[in-house]
Order: C-alpha cells, then structure tokens, then sequence
C-alpha cells in the first residue's frame, strides 16, 4: 500500500510485538532477531543436510542388511524383510513413535498452522528409525518426506532451544522441512518452490530468504558427504519435431488418469485400515510388507523401496513396454497398501518411480504404433516423472521446476509445461481434492488448503469503490471558497486533495466551525491535521481497505499513474457490502 | 471476535497478532529480546561448535559408511571380472551392477557393465552406460572404442568412424601407442569391411610408417594391405617380419603372395620355395609355386627366340579360343554380354585363319594383334562367365601384368 509518510508510524505499530519499548529498542529487536533468523537458517540447513545423510546411510545399512548385498535378494528374504521389519515399525509406531506416521508433509504443516511450529524432537528421531526401517526392508515408501519432517522437526527443537519468538518459530518448520527436502533430493530449487507452494503457501522476501539459505546449506553439507552425482544418468534430452507435443499431452493425459487412481486408492483404503481395530495396527505394516515381498517375487522386485536405480534404468530404456506398464500398476498397488497401513515413508520417489515407469511405456507404445518416429524413452520418462508430480501430488510449480533441475536442460521445459498441464487439469478434474489435504481431513484437522488459496477469487478494492458524487477540496484554496462550494452537499466526510500528492479530510462540521471562529481568509492546508490519510488504488485487495477503514470514514481510491487523480472512495458499507454480495453469490453457486 | 477466532486457519500470521489485543506470547517477546541481547554471540559460537561436533561425527560414520560400501562395491566387481573372463557375461553383468549399488557412478565399473552387456549383444543398454561415460570424459579411449564397436555392429558407419578417430587420439591408461595402433587396425578392418579401401589404405599408411619390431602385428598389417590391395606395401611388410626371423614360414608365404600380385614372379618363387622347404604341407604356396613357374612359359615376351616365342603365342591363342568357346555355349548370359562375346569369337575366327607359324615370322606385328586379341578374350570371359583355371588363369594374370593392374 502507497501511504503518506506520516502514515508509516501507524503501520509500524501493527507488529505482533507489545512489550512497551521504544520504537527505537523494538526496531532494534525487530532487526537482530530477523538477521539472527537468517543466520540460524543456515545453522538449520546444515543440521538437515548431516541429518539427511545419517538418514541416508541408515537406510542403506537397513537395506544391506535386510534384503543382502546382491541386487537380486532371494526369495525368502524378499518376503521376509518387509514382512518381519513391519511388526516392528508396527509396535514402534504404536508404542513409542505414534506422530511418525504417514509421510510428514501434513504434519509440518500442522505445525505450522496449528501448533505453532511445535515438532516434538521424538518425531523426527522416530521418522527416522521408522522411515528406515520401512524404505530399507523394501516398503514401496520413499524418503524425501521423511527428510522433510526430519529437517522441520530439528529446527522446531532448535527455534524452542533459542526462544524464538511465536512468530518465527511458526517459520521455522517451514525451513527446516525445506532443508530436509533440499537434502534428500538433491535438488534445492524444487526443494523451496515445494514448502513455499504447499507448505507456506505464500510469498514473502523474509520467508524465501530464510528458506533459501537453509536449502542451499544443507544441499551443500549432503554434497559434501554424498557427492554431485545427480540422482539419475540423465541422457540428451531433445524435442525433435514440435509435433511431439502431441505426443507428450497423451502422456499428460495418461499421467492424469494414473494420478486420480493412485490418490482415490490412498483415499479410499486409508479410512477403511484406520477404522480397523487398534490390534489390527500392530500387523498392517507387517501384512502390507508380505504383499510387497509377494509381488517381489512374482517378478516385479523393482516396486521395493524408493526405487532410484530403477527410474534410471527405465530411463535408458532398459525395460520392455509391456512390463514398463505392468510396473505402473504394480508400484500403484504398492504404494498404496504400504502408505494406508501407517507405514512411516515418502511419496515423493514411488510418485516419480510411477511417473518415470508411465513416461517410458507411453513412448514404448508410440514407438510400437509409430516406429518411424526417433522417440527418447528417457526424456518421456524425465516427463513423466514430473506429470505424476503435478497430478498426483498437485504442485504445479515444483513439478516443471524439478523435472528442469534434475534434467540440467532446458530444452525439455516445453514437454514438461503440456504435459503437466494435461495432468494437474484432469486430476483437478476428477479428485477436486488433492491427496495432502484429504489427509488432513481424514485426520480430522482443517489445514488451509494451498491449491484453494490459489484458485480463491480475491475481492478487489474497486469491487467496493464507488464514483464521487460531492467535490473534492483542494488544500491550497481559502476556507472562505471552499466553503461556497459545498452547498446543497450532504456528506459529512470530504476529501481534500494536498499538494504534496496526499490525501486528507475534513467534515463539514468542522469546516463550519472554523469559519464560525473567523478564520475565513486561511486557507484549508493550514487548518488540516499534518498526518494525512492513506490512499488506495483500485487493484489493491479488498483485505487492505479493511486494515484501514475502520479508523477512516472513507478512504480514496487514487490511479496508479497520478495519485491526485480520484478513481473512487470507499467506505466501511462499500467494503462490507461487497463481502456480502460475495457470500451470496458464493451460496447460491453452492 | 477477533479475526483469529473468526478464521482460525488464514495463515495471516501478523495481522490475527495485531488484532487480538494483548497477548500472552507480548510477555514472551520481551522475555526473548532480554535473552537475544545477553546471549547471542554465545548462541552463534556455540551452535558453530555444535555444527563442527556434528560434523565430525557424521564425516566418521560416513567414511565407516563409505568403507563398507567400496569393500562391497571391490568384492562385486572382482566377481564380474572373474566371470566376464570367464565368458560368463550374464553374471558379470549382474556382479557390475551390484557394485555399481555400493560405488554409484563408479567409472571402470560402469565400463565394465557396458562391456559385459555389448558381450550379452544388450547393445541399446550398453549404449546409454557408454553415452554417459563419454559426456563424463570424452577423452576416453576405451569408451570411445566401444561407443565404435557399437555404431559399427549397427551399420552407423559415420558415427562409428568418429568415435574410432576419437579413440586414436583418445587418452589410454596402459600402452597407449600399442592401444592406438590397435584401434587403427580395427577401424581398418570395419573400411575394408565396408568397402572403404581409400580411407582404409591412408589408415594403414599411417600404421606402417612407425610398426614396432612384432612380427606378428607385421604380418597382420601386411594382411590388411593385402586387403586393401596394396601389395607394394604389404610386401614391404612381410620383408620387415623376415628381417626378424627370415625362417618365418608365414612370413616368407605371404611375401610369396605378395610377390605373385604383384608378378614379380621370380621373387615370388623364390620366396614360395623357402616357404615349401619350411612348411612341405602349404598345399596353396604349393599351387602359387607351380603357377609361378608356368607363368614364363606362358608369356611369349619372356622368349629370345622367335620359333619359341611364335609357338607359345599359337598355343595361347588356342587356350583362349577355348575358353571363349565354352564361354559363348554357356548358358545364363545377358544378350549384351552375348553380343560382346559374338564380336570377339568373329575376332578370333577371323584371327585364327591368318594366325600360324609362318604369318607370324613374316608379320611380327601379328604377335601383339594376337596376344591382345587373347588377353581381351581372358578379361571378357572372366568378367561373364566366371574366374578362369588352369592356364586360362595364368593368362588373365600375365594380361594384368602387362597392362600393369
């Protein structure tokens, strides 16, 4: 908001802090505690990234261990792993880590919102025995969100530590969680599009900062241990013929489809496994692990565990069609059963697993019905992985975004923008609600919803602006005129436009009475209060009238170009008139 | 009520704050500045050594981490060596690509997978390790070459010309001339292979200029000159392996064949027959030996004396005209080749009333007019009806000496 100068004390005072300094201590305050913010951020990016890597070597231990050194595990152990460590991480869930269910997105945004910023330590400690146990067993789980609740549940101990003010410690699982993400994927750029998309929800530089140090730092400490190596061997990536895009929408299409069944299964078998009687938790991990192992060992072992070296096999091309096809569905299967037994792990990498695994049958059938076409199997599979992305887990931005930074290149940012597109529109579609805020609500919690704040319609200051009927007054003119003018007007509030290109009133009232005290000949400036009156403009969202119009009887509405040029006024009716217009139009399209 | 209450979810932070009036965290604020202003540098210091502790621990349990995966990662590849030498390439493949789940990225285990896979003819898989290895170091010789092998098994010939130049300049590790001058002879082969005998021959000019003193690598070059044909130089390098041991058998039979090419004939026999005296059971130096010998007999220009000379050119000119007559009764001719036989059998006809003993001794000039007109009928036949023998053969040799092809 544009505002006179005297006005920017006020604004001031609108800071959470009350603890009756000066405003000199508390700007003080206000500085060291937001430079002290972004130094922790990076103290908090470094403890997820050596977080994120023990978490990594825990879980590679745990599969070495479980499953045995060889790529192909016998029979026995495939069945038995998963099978044996889910009584395990039952009893454990149950008994000692009970808030280390499920993935972990929902749980830093319920910090976030609900407790705030409150992630007991014991969670993240629990996400990361459990989480380990369950993707290194073979539980077809990832552990990017694991990471992400790791990273937010070591900075919210750190922000309780530090008595961080209730403010910043709400931000902090924020950054932590992306640190965490940043760490686990390798990939800082997607890490923060992720939490400022479906976390936060919003933009702000104090936020993004924050957000940024912490991811960059931690993707830092896990290079240095883990090393640059990409997650995947990416091989050229090129759009030969424009008409491919064709081609990459039905991939868009099928990602779509494949998003509403894998979503609607989570949403269906969930509630059904957690009505369940509580014992009946103590065997759900353990028979979801028996049938991962089963179709292990029916032939498609390639759906145990996070499944990185697989992606990267189907995106060389090193698997047929028609088992690239029968992996989607296996690894569908998979993951759902895993993810509704309570199975602490990720849906980040089974996600991308099915989004390579579909990419690459897409363009094994095209090359099936076209052969003479030069299809990339690998860039269909860097597509698909991000189509998944945006339909299954609906974050747009971050699905164009990681697909660019696992890639290293550009070129396939227009596959990727169609093919997305086709996805998030067609699981929009057909599962209005995406699958984190159905989780939330089959936990019973009301967490805002990041895909419904955007798609919200905001209410515009010149929804409410109405045109000026009485004249506007001008500062410079004497009492005296200004007076003659205002015959026949019956408003009480009027404005008066300043020279210094600021805005104030006066009533009529009051002006009277000046003249009545026989200051006739002095002009209206000199009789006015030196702290003008904040104006707004006609694109500024209705909100910010709010802030102010309580305080103001009308507020003018000024052009962007020439702020003494009036578009309108508002008042406190206007504003409430046009929320109530909007609350009726809202119910009857209800 | 305030908005808090009224929108328990807005997420608008600062704005619920300032509406809710007094707050019980305003106390906690002021509580927080006291503790930031006495403690802050103390914070900072002490969440560094926090950060540095931490460090270590993890640096020790990642370098445990990492021991244990190369001890894994060595122990799997040593068990695909073994078997890729073993030629049991499947499991070679698998043990690499278990060690490459505990050294990710590893550079010599990925070539090897590659290679057990273009042994499995997994080409298309063995391409993408290799594709990746070489944007990695594209200098590097050994994946050059196999990125070659691969474009040359699928009839890429520029392709695979390219990654076989690569590999020439390319950096070896081991031996890296002996390495070179390999892939060279390799890329030789694939231009012979593929018609290439230009390419191949400037290739092998450049190969023959610096050979290291092997008398086998000798011979296998002067094989592939043979190949290219260029029987110049590869006699000159069959010479060079009998200057290391002139009682190589191989040696002194190919240099004999070299020879023959190139009608030296009597250098031919001479080398055919120390060939024979080391190896009696070389049934073809044999055969070229025999052909050596009847040759002179066969050309009239070896002969001082006219009555000699007359009688070998009427005895060639009937071997001819038999040849031609069984070619003109043959069956499966096309009528231009027909018609062009017909001309030279009217030739021959026409010849054979003017050609004896006395028109010749009379009309020497009917020696070459004869001689050409057999020579032309040895070319023609072998170009329609198939490669000559016997004498006929040694014509159609004696005709290439002359004219010198």
């Amino acid at each position: 908001m544009s505002e006179a100068p005297t006005e920017n004390a006020e604004v001031g005072s609108a800071s959470p802090v009350n603890h009756g300094s000066t405003p000199r201590s508390l700007l003080r305050f206000v500085f060291r505690e937001e430079r002290f913010f972004l130094v922790l951020s990076v103290f908090i990016g470094i403890f997820s990234g050596l977080a994120v890597v023990c978490f990594r070597f825990a879980i590679d231990l745990s599969r070495m261990y479980f499953l045995g050194s060889e790529t192909a595990a016998s029979h026995i152990r495939l069945l038995l792993a998963p099978t044996l460590a889910g009584l395990v991480i039952g009893a454990l869930v149950l008994h000692v880590f009970p808030l280390a269910r499920g993935s972990g997105v929902n749980q830093t945004k319920a910090a976030l919102y609900i407790y705030n910023g409150y992630i007991p330590l014991r969670t993240a400690i629990g996400k990361f025995i459990t989480a380990a146990l369950s993707i290194g067993s073979g539980h077809s789980l990832g552990p990017e969100d694991p990471s992400l609740q790791i990273g937010a549940g070591l900075a919210s101990a750190l922000g309780r530590k530090l008595h961080l003010s209730r403010d910043r410690m709400r931000l902090i699982a924020p950054v932590g969680a992306a640190a965490g993400l940043a760490a686990a994927f390798n990939a800082p750029i997607s890490a923060v599009l992720f939490v400022i998309e479906e976390v936060i929800g919003r933009w702000s530089a104090a936020i993004l900062g924050s957000v940024v140090l912490s991811a960059v730092s931690s993707v830092v400490v896990m290079r240095w241990f883990l090393g640059s190596e990409p997650l995947f061997r990416i091989p050229p990536v090129e759009l030969v013929r424009p008409g491919e895009l064709i081609a990459y929408a039905v991939l868009g299409i099928a990602g779509g489809f494949a998003s509403v069944v894998f979503s609607g299964g989570i949403g269906t078998m969930r509630p059904i496994l957690k009505s369940m009687p509580r014992w009946t938790q103590y065997f759900q991990p353990a028979i979801a692990g028996l049938i991962v192992g089963s179709i292990a060992i029916l032939g498609a072992p390639q759906v145990m565990g996070a499944g990185y070296d697989f992606i990267d096999e189907a995106i060389h091309n090193q698997f047929t069609w028609s088992f690239l096809g029968i992996l989607v569905g296996l690894k569908i299967l998979a993951t759902i059963i895993s993810f509704v037994s309570g199975t602490p792990g990720g849906m980040f990498a089974p996600t991308l697993f099915i989004g390579a695994m579909l990419g690459a049958f897409v363009a094994g059938v095209e090359h099936l019905v076209l052969p003479h076409l030069a299809i990339s199997t690998g860039t269909y599979a860097m597509v698909g992985m991000g189509v998944l992305f945006a339909g299954f887990l609906r974050a747009p931005m971050t699905s164009v975004f990681m697909v660019l930074e696992v890639s290293g290149n550009y070129t396939i940012i227009l596959p990727v923008i169609v093919a997305n597109t086709f996805a998030y529109v067609i699981s929009r579609a057909l599962q209005p609600t995406p699958i984190f805020d159905l989780l939330t609500r089959q936990d019973g919690l009301d967490l805002p919803s990041m895909e419904e704040q955007r798609e919200q319609s905001i209410l515009r200051v010149e929804d409410a602006m109405r045109r000026v009927s009485d004249p506007v007054l001008d500062a410079g003119q004497p009492l005296k005129r200004v007076v003659q003018q205002l015959d026949g007007v019956q408003s009480v509030n009027l404005l008066v436009r300043m020279p210094s290109r600021g805005w104030n009133t006066i009533t009529l009232p009051e002006l009277r009475r000046i003249l009545a005290e026989g200051k006739g000949e002095l002009s209206l400036k000199s009789v006015l209060p030196i702290k003008q009156i904040p104006y707004l403009h006609p694109d500024h969202p209705l909100d910010l009238a709010m802030r102010y119009i309580h305080r103001y009887p009308v507020l003018p509405v000024v052009s962007r170009a020439d702020v003494t040029k009036l578009e309108g006024i508002v008042s406190k009716e206007d504003v409430l008139k046009s929320y109530h217009d909007l609350g009726e139009a809202l119910d009857e399209t209800e | 009520m305030s908005s808090e209450e009224a929108q328990p979810s807005s997420g608008s932070a600062s704005a619920t704050d300032a509406e809710s009036g007094p707050d019980p965290a305003a106390n906690g604020n002021d509580r927080t500045l006291t503790w930031y202003s006495a403690r802050e540098p103390l914070v900072i210091v002490v969440l560094s050594a926090i950060t540095i502790a931490f460090f270590f621990v993890v640096g020790g349990l990642s370098h445990l981490y990492k021991r244990e995966l190369e001890k894994r990662a060595t122990f799997w590849a040593n068990r695909g060596q073994n078997d890729f030498r073993s030629d049991r390439f499947t499991q070679a493949a698998s043990a690499f690509q278990t060690a490459l789940t505990y050294s990710r990225g590893n550079y010599g285990y990925e070539l090897s997978l590659a290679q057990a896979l273009v042994a499995l003819n997994r080409t298309e898989e063995a391409r993408a390790y290799l594709v990746s290895l070489w944007q990695r170091q594209p200098e590097n010789g050994s994946v050059n070459l196999e990125l070659a092998r691969i474009f040359a098994e699928n009839g890429d010939v520029t392709s695979a010309l390219r990654y076989y130049h690569n590999a020439i300049y390319a950096v070896w590790t081991s031996k890296p001339e002996a390495q070179q001058l390999s892939v060279r002879l390799e890329l030789v082969k694939f231009l012979l292979d593929h018609k290439a005998s230009n390419l191949a021959e400037s290739e092998l000019i450049a190969v023959g200029r610096n050979v290291p003193e092997n008398s086998t690598l000798q011979l296998r070059i002067g094989d592939l000159f043979m190949r290219v044909p260029d029987y110049d130089h590869a006699l000159a390098m069959y010479r060079q392996a009998l200057k290391l041991d002139r009682h190589d058998a191989d040696a002194l039979a190919r240099a004999g064949q070299a020879a023959f090419e190139l009608g030296q004939y009597r250098l031919a026999e001479r080398y055919l027959t120390s060939t024979l005296s080391l190896k009696p059971e070389d049934a073809h130096s044999a055969e070229l030996l025999k052909m050596c010998r009847t040759i002179p007999t066969l050309d009239p220009y070896n002969f001082y004396s006219a009555t000699k000379r007359d009688h070998v050119v009427l005895s060639d000119f009937e071997t001819a005209g038999e040849r031609l007559k069984e070619c003109v009764n043959g069956s499966n001719k096309v009528a231009a080749a027909d018609s062009s036989l017909q001309a030279l059998y009217a030739q021959w006809m026409d010849m054979k009333t003017r050609l004896n003993q006395r028109s010749l001794r009379q009309h020497p000039e009917l020696t070459d007019s004869a001689m050409n007109l057999v020579f032309n009928v040895e070319r023609e036949t072998s170009s329609i009806c198939g490669a000559p023998a016997g004498n006929n053969l040694l014509l159609l040799l004696i005709a290439k000496n002359h004219e010198g092809g």
